[in-house]
């Protein structure tokens, strides 16, 4: 019933501007639950792809400040650094680089349904999150 | 021997085997060949598509950075993820068809430029305000330089690749054309092989093997003339060779024993004639012997009647003396005359209706006289169903009276003599039986089987007691078998025999 209520609020409240500030989600079963800075960077660069037996599966906000603030304190990277990068990797190692999602509520039910996903959303929706763990920054 | 039968079954396997593993053989190197053609031709359909489907994203590529440079949105960004995804995806499609060095280099370099020209398209989309910038047109001169290139040479090998796939289909509709021809000419080349097998084995086991009856039947029919002639140069030959000398073997010994027959026909006639000769001559004697032994008999039963009070006592004992020597060798002569008869000529049976009961009453009747003055009984049993029987009463009466004859011949004084007439069934046959059973001296088991023989008895040494046995008994075996009945006897010496004859009853005209 809360689940529902959240995502009725998702649905009609607009992006939020300016929001900057972003928490890292896990899945509160998965093996991420107390992954640390420099796991969740190798996560996003595709050093590190498994965790226990689970494969892990890093999301990304679509393109935009969100996203870009997270590349800058997390991963170390700019945008186009890390692109660059991804580059590389998926022409010479056939990885796929992470998908991005343009809607919160739908991030937020990837993660509490799939055990190695990881993902970072606006800060201010800490507060309604189910089955999901927050381990950051 | 050449070749033997089995080497020729072997031969005909060993031909079929091989026809089979040709068949085989042939038929696994067209599935095989057409299955690698068939492989090969998925590779490059794979080739032709996953080039197109490369020259397709390359394009969109271009284009995503030309709409950034345009519109300097940002979400071209996000784009553009998915589209070096599917452009990896390609790349490594095309990287696992290998086998081929000019295709393995091709796809190596065209995996170089494409990450470069990503590179390059990055350096463009994270140009802030693209529109009218002066580094991002340079940038995007390159890209589509780069890119043009690239189509280029990817069309071209699309294009090998292509032409590739043709040549091949060309090369499978021709092994098809080659299996359809395969698929009709086995089983012809089948047919025809049986064909030559069926005749082969035919002409050289089972023609041979006819010729061989056909010889056997003649030879069994008895013509000698055609030997069976088989030239298979195996064991058939040998058969052939074998049979032809036993058949000449069994013409050698048919002509010997042929040649003997005629010796023992000849000597039959000659014994035939002889007997005949023989009985003759006893019927012509005892025919005249009968002519003065009628007169001695007539002479003196004359004396006997009329001239008794003549003669003195001991006179009166030999005539009485000759008279009964004279009757019995009128009977014994009669006898030889009968049986010298029936040798001559074939007799048959005169066969009527005539009462059993009265014939044995009448015989018993005739010989009371002589059996009292022995002091001897003599019983009759005729069972009540034996009465009318159909045979000849001659030679029925002839039987019985010499079997009573001998009873009362050989039994002792105040013995016993019984005659039973009974009817039997003896297998199918209804039969009339009639036993003689005597006390008398009984007859030595050496003897038994010889006392029915005709001229037997002189030869066997026959003791003085059985003198007067006379051939009687041989006459009355050879009248039963007239009739078509047998004649026995059992006996114990001192205790007495018993004489027994059976005939087949025909039906009397009441009973039918």
């Amino acid at each position: 019933m809360r689940y529902l209520l959240l995502i009725l609020m998702l649905l009609l409240q607009p992006a939020m501007a300016g929001g900057e500030d972003f928490i890292i989600i896990v899945n509160k079963h998965g093996p991420l639950v107390n992954a640390d800075v420099s796991t969740v960077r190798d996560i996003y660069l595709g050093e590190k792809r498994f965790a226990r037996n689970t494969k892990l599966m890093p999301v990304h906000m679509v393109e935009g400040s969100l996203k870009e603030s997270f590349l800058k304190r997390v991963v170390g990277m700019s945008p186009k650094e890390y692109k660059l990068h991804w580059v590389k990797k998926v022409f010479q190692e056939g990885i796929t680089p992470p998908p991005s999602m343009a809607s919160v509520a739908d991030i937020i039910a990837l993660v509490s349904k799939d055990k190695g996903a990881i993902a970072y959303i606006p800060a201010g929706y800490g507060k309604y999150l189910v089955d999901v763990v927050v381990i950051g920054p | 021997m050449r070749t033997s039968i089995n080497n020729k079954l072997i031969g005909s396997f060993v031909v079929g085997a091989l026809f089979a593993l040709v068949l085989l053989g042939w038929s696994l190197l067209t599935i095989e060949s057409l299955l690698s053609t068939m492989n090969k031709m998925e590779t490059l359909s794979i080739r032709v598509d996953k080039t197109n489907a490369l020259n397709f994203n390359i394009q969109k590529l271009i284009k995503i950075s030309d709409e950034y440079m345009l519109t300097g949105d940002i979400k071209k960004r996000d784009e553009f993820d998915r589209l070096i995804t599917e452009l990896a995806d390609i790349l490594a499609v095309l990287g696992k068809q290998k086998g081929d060095k000019r295709w393995d280099e091709m796809s190596e370099k065209v995996k170089k430029e494409v990450t470069r020209l990503s590179e390059m398209v990055v350096e463009i989309m994270f140009i802030d305000n693209p529109i009218g910038n002066k580094k991002a047109i340079e940038l995007m001169g390159k890209v589509s330089e780069l890119g043009e290139r690239l189509i280029k040479d990817i069309e071209r090998f699309n294009h090998i690749a292509s032409e590739d796939r043709d040549k091949l289909a060309l090369v499978a509709s021709r092994m098809a054309e080659r299996t359809r021809l395969m698929v009709y000419t086995f089983p012809v080349a089948g047919l025809v092989l049986l064909a030559i097998l069926y005749v082969y084995l035919k002409r050289y086991i089972s023609t041979p093997l006819l010729e061989l009856y056909r010889g056997a039947e003649r030879v069994s029919r008895g013509d000698y003339t055609h030997p069976v002639i088989i030239k298979t140069g195996d064991e058939l030959e040998h058969l052939a060779d074998g049979f032809n000398k036993m058949a000449d073997a069994l013409k050698e010994r048919e002509a010997k024993l042929l040649s003997l027959l005629k010796v023992v026909e000849k000597v039959n006639r000659e014994l035939i004639s002889a007997t005949e000769y023989k009985s003759r001559f006893l019927a012509n004697v005892s025919h005249e012997l009968k002519t003065p032994l009628t007169h001695i008999l007539g002479f003196s039963e004359l004396l006997k009647l009329e001239e008794s009070d003549k003669l003195s006592g001991a006179a009166k004992s030999y005539v009485d003396n000759i008279y009964r020597s004279g009757k019995s060798l009128l009977k014994l002569i009669e006898d030889i005359l009968h049986v010298a008869r029936t040798t001559i000529e074939d007799i048959a049976p005169d066969k009527r209706e005539f009462s059993i009961r009265n014939t044995i009453n009448r015989i018993v009747a005739r010989l009371k006289p002589l059996s009292e003055s022995k002091g001897q009984t003599i019983n009759v049993e005729i069972d009540r169903d034996v009465n009318t029987i159909v045979a000849d009463e001659g030679m029925i009466s002839q039987i019985i009276g010499n079997l009573l004859d001998n009873a009362v011949k050989f039994t002792p004084q105040g013995g016993t003599i019984t005659i039973k007439a009974r009817r039997e069934k003896r297998g199918e046959a209804e039969t009339l039986t009639i036993s003689v059973i005597d006390t008398g001296i009984g007859i030595k088991p050496e003897l038994k089987d010889h006392i029915f023989e005709l001229f037997e008895i002189g030869e066997k040494g026959i003791v003085r007691e059985y003198e007067g046995l006379g051939i009687g008994l041989a006459l009355a075996r050879k009248l039963v078998e007239y009739h078509g009945g047998q004649i026995w006897c059992e006996s114990e010496v001192g205790k007495g025999s018993t004489f027994e004859f059976y005939i087949p009853l025909e039906r009397t005209d009441r009973e039918q």
